[in-house]
């Protein structure tokens, strides 16, 4: 997901000369075309994260288009109120590239974790917010973002790390929202956002879950939501089950956003919530390992999938 | 050739009457952040009487003092005497900290300490054609962003911004030396490799001097500067002056009544 932001980002900054790349003393090697290419437009702020969301929020008010990047625990909660103060109140349409999205950093532990990003980031007015499933989806969301800045739009983009592989799609409802098995909605239904959709489409690959459909969505603001809410509307008398997979803490999440608006709008649908125990992990162990003890388990998923 | 006398008067000037409007103006909205108003005043007297001659863009970090820059704001013409009738006042144009937009020369809202730098440095960064100057309070500099925000000043050699701390010596409960003491901030600021000028932030000849300098010759050594501003909270007023309870308080008639007659017998 890493060389997918860098090479849409470097494509992006050869015809705007406005972009310029503010980074965390994060991001070795992956920047070096873009550096090369921009060397002054490349501005490694140092380990100052508070500075340099600042920083952006003010270049983008002058006119320019700052793209901030670093590991997502200092970028978003380290540096909460500067987004909150200097890119909501002020509202400026600065990009914020979050890497490590979930258990990403896994042995680094826990202060290297993001669990609440997407939480904080969803009470941020205006603040649209990308999950992409892969390095593919990277691009698509990163264009999304970029455009949206030129409105003074902020946006997140919640990557995870390098190495993610690019997922079929197996139809696009639109830029946001894809079906990734199954091309309608079906009585089981997963929905699942972030570089965590693979390992749902990997369970479920078998073909005795060939009656379980799985769709994606990468941006959790209020209009995707909607026209999700919209799709499983259309679907309710077909729907008998409807479970979330996401890689955060049980709060603030896709989940609870979604349900709200069910509730709002007065839709008799319960959803499964699949995601991280509300605490910190202390174990040294690979993502994998890391999601399946703490609540994101291959065989839960499974299990969901095969009650009729 | 800069006729020094007449922004020395016209600053003098400016301070006289903004005093007299931020304790009107407080007594009146039964409340509000009198002591750094007036500590800072003289600053933003000297910087907006040169607005006829220099442009700059004006980033308040120390937000709090919202007050002392609208009565500068009237001075020069920019905002009406009038907003002063409804200041604090439910459905106002202005509360107690700035809001982006409310006047041209607004563009930012603070209010929360340690941001106002950083964003100057990135409009700075951006436009390094054009000046800007940002005043932050002597409190503020407990804020860790503060630093971030010098090393990056520094390391970027951002000399088309002008630093300015209002150093009261003050913050909200007692004196900041006995709270995070930066005394020796002339050698931190050194230490960052930035160029401290320490004046008397009360004495407008200084200011002025060191504002042109700033205007005339900022990129003469390639070192941003910082001016600390010596100054006193709740300067011009007796029974305010370094009396910690007025760094946010309200006025009684008869120390409305004081106060007046104290800042009108210093007439210029």
């Amino acid at each position: 997901m890493r060389n997918s932001f860098a090479t849409t980002l470097t494509e992006i900054a050869r015809n705007d000369p406005k972009v310029i790349l503010l980074a965390g003393d994060i991001g070795f090697r992956i920047f070096d075309k873009f550096i090369e290419e921009f060397p002054d437009r490349f501005i490694n702020c140092g380990i100052a994260e508070q500075n340099m969301v600042s920083v952006a929020a003010g270049m983008a008010s002058a006119g320019r288009r700052p793209i901030v990047y670093t590991i997502i625990p200092f970028l978003i909660m380290r540096s909460f109120e500067q987004i909150r103060v200097d890119i909501g109140i002020n509202q400026q349409g600065v990009v914020l590239v979050g890497v490590g999205g979930g258990l990403a950093y896994d042995k680094l532990g826990s202060t290297h974790h993001a669990y609440e990003d997407i939480a904080l980031m969803r009470t941020i007015p205006s603040m649209k917010i990308f999950t992409p499933i892969d390095p593919e989806d990277v691009s698509n969301c990163f264009i999304q973002s970029y455009n949206l800045a030129k409105s003074d739009i902020p946006s997140y983009i919640r990557l995870s790390k390098g190495g993610e592989p690019n997922i079929t799609r197996i139809k696009e409802v639109s830029s946001n929202i894809k079906f990734l098995k199954s091309s309608n909605i079906t009585s089981n239904l997963f929905i699942t956002h972030g570089s965590i959709s693979s390992l749902v489409v990997d369970a479920l690959e078998d073909n005795k879950y060939s009656n379980v459909s799985v769709i994606s969505i990468s941006e959790l603001s209020k209009d995707s939501l909607l026209k999700l809410t919209n799709l499983l509307i259309e679907n309710l008398q077909l729907l008998k089950q409807v479970s979330i997979v996401e890689e955060t803490f049980p709060t603030g999440g896709l989940h609870e956003a979604l349900s709200s608006i069910l509730m709002k709008e007065n839709v008799p649908l319960g959803i499964k919530h699949i995601c991280l125990d509300h605490r910190y992990i202390f174990d040294i162990n690979n993502r994998v390992s890391l999601l399946s003890k703490y609540g994101i388990e291959k065989s839960i998923i499974q299990e969901i999938a095969l009650k009729k | 050739m800069l006729n020094l006398d007449y922004f020395l008067q016209k600053t003098k000037r400016f301070s006289y009457l903004s005093r007299i409007d931020i304790v009107n103006t407080i007594y009146k909205a039964k409340g509000g952040h009198v002591g750094g108003s007036l500590s800072v005043i003289d600053i933003l007297s000297s910087v907006y009487a040169l607005k006829e001659k220099y442009d700059f863009e004006f980033v308040l970090s120390k937000g709090h003092c919202l007050l002392a820059w609208l009565v500068t704001l009237i001075r020069i013409g920019e905002l009406d005497k009038s907003i002063l009738e409804s200041f604090y006042l439910d459905n106002s144009s202005f509360g107690g900290h700035p809001k982006k937009g409310s006047s041209s020369s607004i563009t930012w809202s603070t209010g929360s300490l340690g941001h106002g730098l950083s964003i100057t440095l990135g409009k700075a960064f951006a436009s390094p054609n054009k000046n800007f100057i940002c005043v932050l309070g002597d409190g503020e500099t407990n804020e860790g962003s503060v630093w971030e925000a010098l090393m990056f000043m520094s390391q970027h050699k951002l000399t088309n911004v002008l630093v300015i701390i209002d150093n009261n010596k003050q913050e909200s409960l007692t004196f900041t030396d006995d709270i995070l003491s930066i005394e020796n901030l002339n050698d931190r600021l050194k230490g960052f490799g930035l160029k401290a000028l320490r004046i008397d932030g009360h004495d407008h000849e200084q200011i002025l001097d060191n504002l042109l300098s700033y205007f005339t010759d900022r990129d003469v050594d390639n070192v941003p500067k910082v001016i600390i501003a010596d100054t006193i909270k709740g300067k011009g007023i007796s029974f305010m002056e370094k009396v910690p309870k007025w760094h946010h308080r309200k006025l009684t008639p008869e120390e409305h009544t004081l106060a007046i007659e104290e800042l009108t017998n210093c007439k210029v």
